[in-house]
C-alpha cells in the first residue's frame, strides 16, 4: 500500500475518533448519550482496524480479533467510567 | 522464571514473530473482564457497606450564591437574595430524596418541586428549581448548570428574585454523597426584574398563574442557609475509578509503545494489528475519560 493511501487511512481514523471523543464530551452530562457514543466509537475502531487491514492484504482472524478485543476493552473502560460518575 | 520467559511477557517475540504475552487478544480481553469485575465490586460494596464509598464534596451555600449571581450579573440580570422559606424548601427537597432514595424532578410519590415551596407558604408567582449531585466544588455546580440550555435558563432568569440552596451529606443508591438543591423563586408581590431572552424552555420552570393548591400545610420554618461541613471521604469513587482505570490504560499504552520501538530496533516484521492506531485509539480513550469524569451530574 503506498504511503499516501496510508496515511489516507489514518486521516479517515482520526477524524472518526475525534468526532467520537467531542461528541462524548458534549454530552457529559446524558450518560446514554455517552454510551452511545462510546459504543458507536469502538465499533468505528474495530470496523476501520479489519477494512485497513482488508485494503493492506494483512487480514486475518487474529488480526481482526485484536482489533475487537482492544475495542472491547475501550469500550468496557468508558462503560465503567460512565456508570461510576 | 527465567528472566528470558519474562521478558516476551512485555517484548515481542523475534522469533515466534507475535506481541508480548502481555498484548495478545486475550490477555486484552481478560483486561475487558477486569474492568467489569471491578465495576461489579464498586456497585455491590453500598449494599454490602452503605456509606462506605462517597463522592468528595466541598461546597458551600455562600460561594453556590456568589457565582450564581456572577453568571446573572454577566447575562445583565439582577442579583437574587437569599430567601429563609426557599432555603428551607430546598432543605426538605435534600432530604426527601435521601429518605427516598430517588434522584428527580419528580419524586416516585408524585410530588413535585413545587409541593416543597408551597409547603413552605412561599406565595410565589414563578418557581424553578435546579438539582446537583456528586460534585467537589461549587463552582464546578454552577457551571454545569450554566452549560446547560434549561439549567442557564433558570440560573439566569430576570424573572425570579429570591433563591433558595440545600447541600446535603447523605447515602443516595448506597454512595454517600452530597447533594445540591437550588430553588428559585418569586413572590407575587416581588418588583419584576428584566426578562431573559434567547432561552429554551426546556426548564425544569414553571410560571405559575394559576391558583396552586396547596396540598400540605406544615408550619413555616424560618430557615438560615445551612453551611455543611466539607465530606472527607473514606474510599472517594472520582479519584478512584479515575487513577484505576488511567493507570490501565496508560499501562497498556506503554506496553503497546515498547512493542513499537522493540519491533522496530529488532526488525521483527510481525502479522498483527498496527501498534500505532492502537495507541492512538487509547490515547482518545484515555482523554475522554481523563475529561469526563469530572464534575458530576446534573438535572
Amino acid at each position: 500500500m503506498d504511503k499516501s493511501a496510508h496515511l489516507y487511512h489514518y486521516l479517515v481514523l482520526i477524524f472518526g475518533l475525534l468526532s467520537s471523543f467531542f461528541f462524548f464530551l458534549y454530552f457529559r452530562q446524558n450518560p446514554t448519550y455517552q454510551m452511545l457514543g462510546a459504543f458507536a466509537g469502538c465499533v468505528f475502531y474495530s470496523g476501520w482496524g479489519i477494512i485497513h487491514g482488508l485494503l493492506e492484504q494483512r487480514l486475518n482472524r487474529h488480526v481482526a480479533f485484536e482489533y475487537i478485543s482492544l475495542s472491547l476493552f475501550v469500550f468496557a473502560m468508558l462503560f465503567v467510567s460512565i456508570s461510576l460518575i | 522464571m527465567p528472566v528470558k520467559h519474562l521478558k516476551h511477557h512485555i517484548l515481542p517475540h523475534p522469533i515466534h514473530k507475535k506481541r508480548a504475552t502481555l498484548l495478545q487478544s486475550k490477555a486484552v480481553l481478560f483486561y475487558s473482564l477486569t474492568l467489569l469485575t471491578f465495576f461489579t465490586f464498586f456497585k455491590q460494596i453500598p449494599s454490602v457497606l452503605p456509606g462506605v464509598l462517597s463522592y468528595a464534596s466541598n461546597i458551600t451555600v455562600s460561594d453556590l450564591l456568589r457565582y450564581t449571581n456572577v453568571k446573572r450579573s454577566e447575562a445583565g440580570v439582577g442579583e437574587l437574595t437569599i430567601d429563609a422559606k426557599l432555603t428551607a424548601a430546598a432543605q426538605k427537597k435534600a432530604e426527601d430524596m435521601f429518605k427516598k432514595n430517588y434522584w428527580a424532578h419528580v419524586a416516585p410519590d408524585g410530588t413535585d418541586p413545587w409541593s416543597f415551596i408551597v409547603g413552605q407558604d412561599y406565595d410565589y408567582l414563578y418557581a424553578g428549581e435546579n438539582l446537583a449531585k456528586n460534585f467537589g466544588g461549587s463552582r464546578d455546580v454552577i457551571e454545569a448548570w450554566y452549560k446547560s440550555p434549561s439549567h442557564r435558563e433558570n440560573l439566569i432568569n430576570g424573572k425570579y428574585t429570591d433563591v433558595g440552596f440545600a447541600t446535603v451529606n447523605g447515602v443516595l443508591d448506597g454512595y454517600e454523597t452530597t447533594l445540591v438543591v437550588q430553588m428559585f423563586g418569586r413572590t407575587r408581590s416581588a418588583p419584576a426584574q428584566v426578562a431573559v431572552k434567547g432561552v429554551d424552555k426546556s426548564a425544569v420552570t414553571r410560571p405559575v398563574d394559576t391558583p396552586v393548591t396547596i396540598v400540605e400545610n406544615e408550619p413555616v420554618e424560618k430557615t438560615a442557609p445551612i453551611a455543611r461541613p466539607p465530606m472527607s471521604p473514606r474510599v472517594d469513587v472520582h479519584t478512584t475509578t479515575k487513577t484505576f482505570l488511567l493507570s490501565f490504560a496508560a499501562l497498556i499504552f506503554t506496553l503497546f509503545a515498547l512493542d513499537m520501538w522493540y519491533s522496530k530496533k529488532h526488525a521483527i516484521l510481525k502479522f498483527t494489528g498496527h501498534s500505532f492506531a492502537h495507541m492512538l485509539f487509547l490515547i482518545f480513550a484515555i482523554s475522554a475519560v481523563f475529561f469526563s469524569l469530572g464534575p458530576g451530574r446534573i438535572i
